[in-house]
């Protein structure tokens, strides 16, 4: 377990696109099974990017939301974070091309994590870690436009990903944060992009798609998921590593607040909440109509559940954050949002 | 025995009629969907982790549950 101290979330914007595709729209599902996919996995539609809208571009609208709604300037940001799988380009970074967006100023520290799903949890880690160096306000922005990377004909894909970004100010101030890390990576390709990088260069022959056995079609230059294989590691590992970290932190499951899951799907939270005999009310399923967003799911349940702009706040001083995914990994934090402004969340 | 075949029909959300003998993959509406329930029912009822490649032998329902038991 990770500790830092002298830290304060002050905000917290998300946005997601207006364009939304519903399940019954997903090519190639038997309509009379899709009532059955809703219900076990929770899923009723996603929230799909403009075909010309790049996930920092809602990153940037998030950002002005978030920048005006608490009252600060953006001279006054020290460092932008951007943690992302569906960056503007390879190079350069797109929190440089951020930072003149968002007016900050030239000598800001400004720098890309290639994260997915976890990426909210360590996101918040690196800006936590540059409070703790001295640093006194940090910008983290985090989502993906992961529609941009699936084949329209890829069932088990196309009807789990949603598109959303976030917006998150982290700043010098009294709470402690924890943390907690672990990943598995004899398993990474059980959620990839086999084909574009380094290792293997796009060709005509990564570009051409191929059908699965189940009738799935997906070029090697689009996200491949193995939902089963994820399924026996979100089981094996979740609950058991959230066991040890409430341990780590002696806290029981009646002292937290809230439980801020990964909204991966209902099969896995009910799973997680039965072996932790956590409360449903405090392990909430709350992305059925946006899907799962990567490194936004975390701030998207807190806007649409739990926002407070409107002047009415829930108690949540003692949050525990876990996410999990691509890596694969698991990731926990313990913070407080008592003082932290949630916004809901905007549709652009 | 009489439990598992229950909880398979509940996560299957049918009354077909399942036996010791029933082949997993011979059910009907046996899916990718299916695969990812009973794993999460396996984990919550039996307190037991299958991966992929035990899910896909060709087990009868009896000799599956006796596996999870003695797993």
């Amino acid at each position: 377990m990770l500790k830092l101290s002298g830290i304060k979330l002050t905000g917290i914007a998300s946005v997601a696109p207006k364009q939304i595709l519903r399940m019954e729209e997903i090519a190639g599902f038997d309509p009379m099974g899709i009532d059955k996919v809703i219900d076990a996995m929770g899923f009723s539609s996603f929230h799909i990017a403009d075909e010309d809208m790049t996930t920092s571009d809602y990153c940037v609208a998030a950002s002005q939301r978030l920048i005006k709604h608490l009252c600060v300037t953006s001279e006054s940001i020290d460092a932008i974070i951007f943690v992302s799988q569906t960056p503007d380009y390879f190079m350069p970074s797109t929190s440089i091309i951020m930072q003149s967006r968002l007016g900050l100023r030239d000598d800001v520290l400004a720098f890309d994590i290639n994260q997915g799903c976890p990426g909210f949890i360590y996101g918040i880690f690196h800006a936590a870690s540059l409070i703790h160096s001295g640093l006194n306000r940090v910008l983290l922005c985090v989502g993906d436009t992961a529609s941009k990377m699936i084949n329209p004909l890829d069932r088990s894909a196309r009807a789990f990903f949603g598109d959303a970004a976030a917006a998150i100010m982290i700043e010098s101030g009294t709470n402690d944060f924890s943390f907690s890390f672990f990943a598995d990576s004899s398993q990474y390709d059980a959620l990839m992009i086999p084909a574009g990088g380094m290792r293997k260069r796009f060709s005509v022959e990564t570009m051409t798609p191929h059908e699965d056995e189940n009738g799935n079609q997906r070029s090697e230059s689009q996200i491949h998921m193995k939902g089963a294989e994820l399924t026996s590691f979100y089981l094996k590992n979740v609950a058991p590593r959230l066991k040890t970290f409430l341990s780590e932190l002696d806290v029981t499951v009646d002292e937290v607040d809230l439980f801020a899951m990964h909204q991966v799907n209902k099969i896995i939270l009910n799973a997680v909440a039965r072996k932790l005999k956590i409360p449903a009310e405090k392990i909430p399923f709350a992305a059925g109509e946006f899907g799962c967003t990567s490194s936004a799911s975390l701030p998207l349940l807190l806007s649409t559940n739990y926002s407070n702009d409107n002047g009415e706040g829930r108690h949540l001083e003692r949050v525990i954050l876990c996410s999990f995914g691509v890596g694969l990994s698991v990731v926990s934090a313990y913070v407080s949002l008592e003082d932290t402004l949630i916004m809901g969340c905007d549709e652009i | 025995m009489e439990e598992f075949l229950e909880n398979i029909r509940d996560l299957l959300d049918t009354d077909m009629n399942l036996t010791g003998e029933t082949h997993l993959h011979e059910i009907e509406d046996w899916d990718s969907l299916a695969t990812v329930s009973f794993l999460a029912m396996v984990n919550v009822e039996y307190d037991k982790v299958l991966d992929k490649t035990e899910i896909k032998r060709d087990w009868t329902l009896k000799e599956l549950y006796e596996y999870i038991i003695e797993k």
